[in-house]
C-alpha cells in the first residue's frame, strides 16, 4: 500500500518544508487509500452495505419513537434519552465525525423513508425518481437555514435532552418533514440544506481523518459522461448534489458511496488522511460556515455550563421551570452564539487585519480565521462528551434489557446498578482533549494566515491576535471543565 | 530552519519547566489543613451550595439532606456513594487526599434532569487546572515568539 499524494489548496509561495506538514510532522497531502485493501471497494460498492445498517438503524429509531410515546417518561430509564443523547451523541463526537467524517449520514434512518419513496426502491437501482424534483432556492444553498434550525432546537436543549416525549417529537418531526421534502425537492436536498444535525456534521467533517475523493482527477475530467453526477446503469448520480469529480471538502459529502457504484471506471477512492485537511481548502468558504463554527463552539460552552455546571438557577432556566427564566436562557444563548462570539472573533480578526497590513479584505480575514475554531470546537465537544458518557454510559446496559422502562429484563442486564466509569480520569481526559484542540487550532491558524496574507511577515504579524484568542478560549474551557 | 526550531524547543521547554516547577513549588507548600463540616441540601436538580472548596488533606464531613425526593451523592475521584432520603439527613466522611476539581452527582434517579444534577468539589491546589493553564501559556508564548521571529526574520531577509 502506498501513500497517495494529491494537491491541496496551499499557496504556491509556501515552502514545502514549512507549510505542508501538520504540527510540523504529518505531510498535509499524506493519503492512504483504504479502498486498496482487499474487499473494501467491493463492500462499499454493494448497495446492501448501505441498506442493512440503515434498516437496522430505522428499526432502532422506530423503537425509540415508540418508547417516547408509550414508555416511561423517566429519561434515564427510557431508550429515547439514553440512546440518543448519551450513546449516539457521544459516538458522533468521539468517533464517527473525527474518524468517519459524515459516515453517520450514510446510514441515517431519518430521511431514508423519503429516499425510498423518491426512488420507489429499497435496494435495487430505480430507473426514474418520483416526486416533483424541485431545486432548492439558490440563495438558501448554504448553512444559514440549518444554523437557524439548530439554534431553534438548542434553546430547548434542557427539555429535548431529558424528556423522552420531546426527543421523540423532535425526531418524528425531522422524519416526517424529510419524507415530505424528499417528494418535493430533488435528491437529498433535505440532508444538505435543512437537517439540523447535518450542519455541524458538515463543518466538523472537514476535520475528519477520512475522505472520499477521485483517485485521478485528470481521468475524471476526461470522462465526459459524468456518471457520478448524472448516474449510470450501476448507480445514482450523487444524492448529495455534489460533483464527486471536483470534491475538495467533506462538508457536503454524505459518505453514501453512491459514486463508487455509479463510476464505471472505479476512479473513486476512500482515503485516510491527516486531521483538518479540508480546513485549508479556501474555495467554498463562507460566513454561513463561520457562524456555524461560532454556534458550535458557544454551544459546547453553554451546554457544559448548564449540564455539567453547579449552577442550579441555570438548570432551572434551561429546564423551563419558569417561562421568564427560559426566555432569559434562550435569549442569552442566542446572543452568545450569534452576537458575542462573532463580535469577539471580529475584534481579533480586525486586529489581525491591521497587523497584517490591510492588504486583504477584512471579510476574508474574518471568514478564513473562523475555520481555526473547528479543531478547538470539536475537541471541546469531545471533552463535553466524555463528561456525558463516562458517568452515564452504564444506563445503556439497563436500557438494552428494558427499553421502555416497563420492567422487562430481556438480556438479564435490567438491574445493573448505575456505575460511573473512569470518572476519576475525567478532568485529565478533558484537559488533554482541549490542549490537543488548542495545538491543532494554532497550527491551522498559522496555515490560514499564510494562505490569507500576501507575505510571510504579514501572516506572522496577523496570526498574533489569533494565538491570543485561541489561548483565551482554551483557558476559559479549561476553567469550565476542570477549574 | 533547525536552528530556529531548536531555539523554539529550548524556549518552550524552559518555559514549561519553569511553569511546572512553579506549580510544584506552590503545590508543595501545604495549605492550612483543618476539619471541615459542610451542610449540603439536595433538591431537584441542584445541590446547595453547588461549589465546595477545601484544602488537600482536610478531613471533610458532608451533612447531606434533601428537601424534596430521594437523591443520591456520588463523588468522582473518591468513589464515595450515599443515598439521601427525605427527612433522614446523613453524613459522609472523607479526607480530601486528591487535589483538583471533582464533580459530585446524584446517584439515585430523581426526575428528568437527574443526569445533570451535579456540583463541584474543589480540593486546593487545583493542579490539573494550573498545569493546564501553564501548558496553554507556554504553548501560546512559544507560538507568539515563533510568529514574532518569523515576521522579524523574513523582514531582515528582505532588507538584505
Amino acid at each position: 500500500m502506498s501513500l497517495e499524494a494529491r494537491a491541496v489548496d496551499i499557496p504556491a509561495e509556501q515552502t514545502p518544508e514549512r507549510q505542508e506538514r501538520f504540527l510540523g510532522v504529518v505531510p498535509v497531502d499524506a493519503r492512504l487509500e483504504l479502498t486498496r485493501i482487499p474487499g473494501v471497494r467491493a463492500t462499499l460498492r454493494s448497495r446492501w452495505m448501505t441498506f442493512i445498517p440503515t434498516t437496522v438503524n430505522l428499526f432502532l429509531f422506530l423503537v425509540i419513537l415508540m418508547a417516547g410515546v408509550v414508555g416511561t417518561q423517566v429519561g434515564n430509564a427510557n431508550i429515547a434519552i439514553v440512546f440518543i443523547w448519551i450513546l449516539w451523541w457521544s459516538a458522533l463526537m468521539l468517533l464517527l465525525v473525527p474518524f468517519g467524517s459524515r459516515i453517520w449520514c450514510g446510514v441515517c434512518p431519518l430521511p431514508i423513508m423519503g429516499e425510498w419513496l423518491q426512488r420507489s426502491a429499497l435496494v435495487r437501482l430505480a430507473a426514474k425518481a418520483r416526486g416533483l424534483g424541485w431545486k432548492w432556492p439558490k440563495r438558501l444553498r448554504n448553512m444559514w437555514v440549518v444554523n437557524g434550525v439548530f439554534l431553534g432546537l438548542a434553546v430547548f436543549s434542557g427539555i429535548l435532552t431529558t424528556r423522552p416525549w420531546a426527543t421523540v417529537l423532535m425526531l418524528g418531526t425531522i422524519m416526517a418533514a424529510s419524507t415530505g421534502l424528499f417528494l418535493l425537492y430533488e435528491r437529498r436536498t433535505f440532508c444538505r440544506y435543512l437537517c439540523p444535525v447535518g450542519g455541524f456534521l458538515g463543518l466538523y467533517a472537514n476535520f475528519a481523518a477520512v475522505e472520499v475523493r477521485p483517485k485521478s482527477v485528470p481521468e475524471c475530467l476526461a470522462h465526459k459522461s459524468k456518471e457520478c453526477i448524472l448516474g449510470s446503469a450501476s448507480g445514482y448520480g450523487c444524492p448529495w448534489l455534489e460533483q464527486p469529480t471536483n470534491l475538495k471538502r467533506n462538508t457536503y459529502c454524505g459518505m453514501c458511496f453512491e459514486c463508487f457504484r455509479s463510476c464505471t471506471r472505479d476512479n473513486m477512492g476512500l482515503f485516510l488522511r491527516p486531521f483538518g485537511t479540508d480546513l485549508l481548502v479556501e474555495s467554498h468558504r463562507g460566513l454561513d460556515e463561520s457562524w456555524k463554527a461560532f454556534i458550535m463552539l458557544g454551544a459546547a460552552a453553554a451546554y457544559s455550563a448548564t449540564m455539567m455546571g453547579p449552577w442550579g438557577w441555570l438548570k432551572d432556566w434551561a429546564n423551563l421551570r419558569s417561562l421568564g427564566g427560559w426566555a432569559v436562557f434562550a435569549g442569552g444563548l442566542a446572543v452568545l452564539l450569534l452576537v458575542v462570539l462573532p463580535a469577539l472573533h471580529g475584534a481579533f480578526a480586525w486586529a489581525s487585519w491591521r497587523l497584517g497590513g490591510r492588504a486583504v479584505p477584512l471579510r476574508r480575514v474574518f471568514t478564513n480565521f473562523s475555520y481555526h475554531l473547528v479543531p478547538l470546537g470539536l475537541l471541546a465537544w469531545i471533552g463535553f462528551s466524555f463528561a456525558i458518557l463516562l458517568p452515564n454510559g452504564s444506563y445503556v446496559l439497563r436500557i438494552l434489557s428494558d427499553p421502555f422502562g416497563w420492567g422487562w429484563n430481556l438480556f438479564g442486564t435490567a438491574h445493573v446498578p448505575w456505575t460511573p466509569v473512569l470518572t476519576a480520569w475525567l478532568p485529565a481526559l478533558q484537559a488533554v482533549s482541549l490542549l490537543f484542540g488548542f495545538v491543532y487550532s494554532l497550527d491551522i491558524a498559522w496555515k490560514l494566515a499564510r494562505q490569507t496574507f500576501p507575505s510571510s511577515p504579514a501572516a506572522a504579524r496577523a496570526v498574533i491576535p489569533q494565538i491570543v484568542l485561541l489561548a483565551g478560549l482554551t483557558g476559559a474551557f479549561l476553567w469550565l471543565f476542570v477549574g | 530552519m533547525w536552528g530556529r526550531r531548536g531555539r523554539l524547543i529550548v524556549i518552550g521547554g524552559a518555559l514549561l519547566l519553569a511553569g511546572v516547577l512553579l506549580q510544584l513549588h506552590l503545590g508543595a507548600s501545604p495549605l492550612a489543613s483543618h476539619a471541615r463540616v459542610i451542610a449540603i441540601k439536595a433538591g431537584q436538580w441542584r445541590y446547595s451550595p453547588g461549589v465546595i472548596t477545601v484544602n488537600e488533606g482536610d478531613p471533610v464531613t458532608l451533612r447531606l439532606e434533601t428537601d424534596d425526593v430521594t437523591h443520591g451523592f456520588y463523588l468522582d475521584g473518591y468513589g464515595l456513594s450515599q443515598a439521601v432520603l427525605p427527612d433522614r439527613p446523613v453524613e459522609v466522611h472523607f479526607i480530601a487526599t486528591r487535589a483538583g476539581r471533582w464533580m459530585f452527582r446524584c446517584s439515585v434517579t430523581c426526575g428528568p434532569f437527574h443526569p445533570y444534577m451535579v456540583g463541584w468539589l474543589r480540593v486546593q491546589p487545583n493542579t490539573t487546572l494550573r498545569l493546564g493553564w501553564v501548558a496553554v501559556g507556554t504553548i501560546g508564548l512559544v507560538a507568539l515568539y515563533a510568529a514574532w521571529e518569523e515576521a522579524r526574520g523574513r523582514k531582515e531577509e528582505q532588507d538584505q
